[in-house]
């Protein structure tokens, strides 16, 4: 499915003296997916997401948003952005209901029931009319989304967004960005380093290491990335020496434990699930009893992520 | 337009919803309306008439008479005498009574006429009877009197003015009497005392007891003892530093605050460019300290009204030139002075505002301000008082445009195009360096 580039990246350079923070980014993100940023701490993710909200100046490259050049038509690409960067801010002595006024005022957004609709959006009705100052972090962080929503954006930047939100948070803002995304065909950018929280909210993802694209893929590549070609199987058994002669495995894939309870067998992963069934049918006809089979050592997403991103100098130095 | 007017909406309501604010506004007034009303007359004041002592009354005079005794003119020893009359008649200096004995003794009179002992005698009941219009009328008849006091006399029968007891023409027509007295002794005036004797006659002519434009009788803290509302209207303008002040806090939080509080990231991912954002900071505060000013202006005329409500003394605006006098009206003098002291508060607020938005710190920005307030005027003084003329080319010696334009300035001969120049440039300093730091900063 071919949908219009929101936002596109190309050649993306920035350096603070002469450390380079950002070196050669290219990036293109589609209407209606959730797409999610990667990279370890100090990668370079909140300062592209900076330049591209206009609080930062690039070095060189082109940003364009909805076709329109950041630097040429600022005002026309910002009015198709909506961001969160870093933590939520809002003015603590004004009303949410007020901070949300000065954006749509600034928005030239008139229909007081669009700013309705968005509060409602984000489940915030109840308590918009009180001091901001006396709001949790999670509603902060709802208030934050609603901000971004009010002008229907075609993108939407989170830098981090489900830092300090409870599971209910968490679980209710990955309903509304999926929503935003697959419903309304919004571009939704997520950024993180939460691999488990990405796996589920995002159509594809785009990783960066110390300040360079390591690549765009989409999540199913990934997790199909994350699979061996060989995975790991626990069999507990009464006999353990018995159940390796039986289960018609190459020596080299079994390992039998000291104990003789355990029986671990390396198995194809294409052909996993009948052979681990083969192998059970195989034990229990031979009279071994048969206690449990437990999958070991899938390799996690967590496991591509860090190997993607492996520091070349290695120790996890910042660079 | 429409969206730079919501621009500035946005920023009043900053300002305005902070308790803060609302506290300082309030403080702002009560203070106001406290040194405003302390520091109403209690009554309303008369210009005093100028009444020396009189005790130096044996002593007065000890130049003339000694004069008479060595030269011995005709009749000296009579002049003698009625020399010693001013001190048994107790009269005070300056007073029309002395005048009269003093125009017997200055004249001159020759060994061949008589000395006129009728007239004096009838002078002395004149004096006794305090009858100035008789004596005057004598006078002018038959006495050799000098051309201003030829005038004053003429003129205090014509307009039936007792010489001594209306304060604010006692002095002015002394004034008139002394440039006619020496320009008939050099039979040329100045091109000043035509002007200078234009304006007095004109005023006594129009009954114009104060004179605004004047800047030594008609501005400025002086004025509160004058007894009228105008240039007690005049007096209040210092109330502006209160709004000064106030306005102080605001320009120095307005920028910095954003950056403190961690709003600016939502404020500039706006579609708004940066220099409109920051304008419409500046053109709020500007705007609420006009206001303010104009609030606090028309208070002080409600309270000089209340405290002039007679109205007894008439002021208006006179300028002269080439001896013809120009009279404006009252009120737009007032309203000038008070514009013109008001320059002082938009420099020093627009220069808080670019300390704002350059340091990002509300604290030191509105410390600053205020050293620079405060100082300012005194380093300039300063440094005119010791001489350094670098001092003209700094701010506060050139904020003071009614100073220089009454040819008063701090430095010689500094001009009123210079001192806009300079003041002009400033600004301009001030609101570059602002707005360039505020586009350029990386959030």
């Amino acid at each position: 499915m071919t949908n219009e580039i929101v936002l596109d990246i190309k050649y993306l350079d920035k350096s603070y003296g002469n450390r380079t923070v950002l070196k050669n980014i290219n990036m293109q993100c589609y209407a209606g997916e959730v797409f999610g940023f990667l990279g370890p701490n100090g990668a370079g993710k909140t300062t592209t997401i900076k330049i591209v909200a206009g609080l930062i100046k690039k070095d060189c490259g082109v940003v364009t948003i909805c076709g329109k050049d950041l630097k040429q038509d600022f005002e026309g690409a910002l009015s198709c952005i909506g961001a969160i960067v870093e933590n939520p801010e809002m003015y603590k002595y004004l009303s949410g209901l007020d901070n949300m006024k000065q954006y749509a005022r600034m928005r030239g957004i008139d229909d007081p029931r669009r700013l309705d609709e968005v509060i409602s959006m984000v489940g915030m009705t109840n308590r918009i009319n009180e001091k901001v100052s006396r709001y949790s972090l999670g509603m902060r962080q709802r208030l934050g989304v609603a901000q971004a929503l009010l002008h229907q954006p075609k993108l939407l930047i989170l830098d981090e967004p489900m830092n300090g939100l409870d599971p209910e948070g968490i679980h209710e803002l990955r309903i509304i960005l999926k929503k935003l995304a697959h419903e309304y065909g919004i571009c939704v950018v997520v950024s993180s380093h939460i691999m488990s929280e990405m796996e589920q909210l995002c159509d594809r993802v785009g990783i960066i290491s110390a300040g360079r694209m390591i690549g765009t893929y989409s999540v199913d590549e990934l997790i199909n990335q994350s699979k061996d070609t060989f995975c790991v199987y626990e069999f507990r058994v009464s006999d353990a020496g018995k159940a390796a002669e039986l289960c018609g495995l190459d020596e080299k894939h079994i390992d039998v434990s000291a104990d003789n309870h355990v029986l671990l067998c390396s198995i194809r992963s294409e052909t996993e699930q009948d052979t681990v069934a083969d192998i059970n049918s195989r034990i229990c006809a031979g009279g071994v009893k048969l206690y449990t089979v437990t999958p070991k050592s899938t390799k996690s997403l967590e496991d591509v992520f860090i190997s993607l991103t492996h520091d070349a100098q290695g120790g996890g130095q910042i660079a | 337009m429409h969206k730079f007017m919501a621009l500035m909406k946005n920023e009043y309501i900053k300002i305005l919803k902070k308790t803060s604010s609302k506290v300082f506004l309030i403080l702002m007034f009560l203070g106001v309306l406290f040194i405003a009303l302390e520091a109403m007359p209690s009554r309303s004041y008369e210009i005093a008439p100028v009444k020396n002592s009189t005790s130096t009354t044996v002593n007065r005079h000890l130049d003339l008479r000694n004069k008479l005794e060595n030269e011995k003119p005709p009749y000296y020893q009579e002049k003698i005498d009625l020399l010693k009359d001013i001190s048994l008649y107790n009269l005070y200096e300056g007073t029309w009574q002395e005048q009269a004995i003093l125009n017997i003794v200055n004249t001159d009179f020759s060994a061949d006429d008589d000395f006129p002992v009728d007239m004096v005698k009838k002078i002395k009941e004149f004096i006794t009877t305090d009858d100035w219009q008789g004596y005057f009328q004598l006078a002018l008849k038959e006495q050799k009197l000098s051309a201003g006091i030829k005038w004053k006399y003429k003129f205090c029968i014509d307009k039936s003015i007792p010489p001594d007891d209306t304060s604010w023409r006692v002095n002015i027509i002394n004034n008139v009497q002394r440039v006619l007295d020496s320009s008939e002794k050099n039979n040329e005036l100045p091109s000043v005392q035509k002007d200078n004797l234009a304006l007095w006659t004109y005023q006594l002519e129009n009954d114009i007891a104060i004179n605004l434009s004047d800047y030594r009788t008609g501005n400025y803290l002086t004025s509160f003892y004058r007894g009228n509302r105008w240039s007690m209207w005049i007096g209040y303008s210092f109330l502006i530093h209160a709004v000064t002040i106030l306005l102080i806090i605001f320009a120095g939080s307005s920028v910095a605050n954003e950056y403190s509080q961690g709003t600016i990231k939502f404020l500039l991912v706006n579609p708004v460019k940066r220099w409109k954002i920051l304008l419409s900071k500046y053109c709020t505060i500007i705007s609420i300290g006009v206001f303010l000013t104009a609030i606090v202006f028309f208070i002080c005329g409600i309270i000089a009204s209340i405290c002039d409500s007679n109205g007894a003394l008439k002021a208006a605006s006179l300028t002269v030139k080439d001896a013809q006098v120009h009279q404006s009206s009252a009120f737009f003098f007032v309203l000038k002075t008070w514009a013109l002291n008001s320059l002082t508060m938009l420099v020093v607020v627009t220069f808080t505002f670019t300390l704002s938005s350059f340091t990002r710190r509300s604290a030191a920005a509105i410390t600053l301000s205020l050293v620079f307030l405060l100082l300012g005027a005194s380093l300039s003084a300063f440094l005119a008082a010791t001489g350094s003329d670098w001092g003209r080319f700094l701010l506060f010696s050139n904020l003071d445009i009614q100073s220089i334009a009454d040819g008063n300035p701090l430095f010689y001969g500094q001009t009123v195009g210079f001192a806009v120049f300079v003041i002009i440039e400033h600004m301009a300093v001030f609101l570059i360096t602002a707005f360039d730091a505020f586009n350029k900063k990386e959030v």
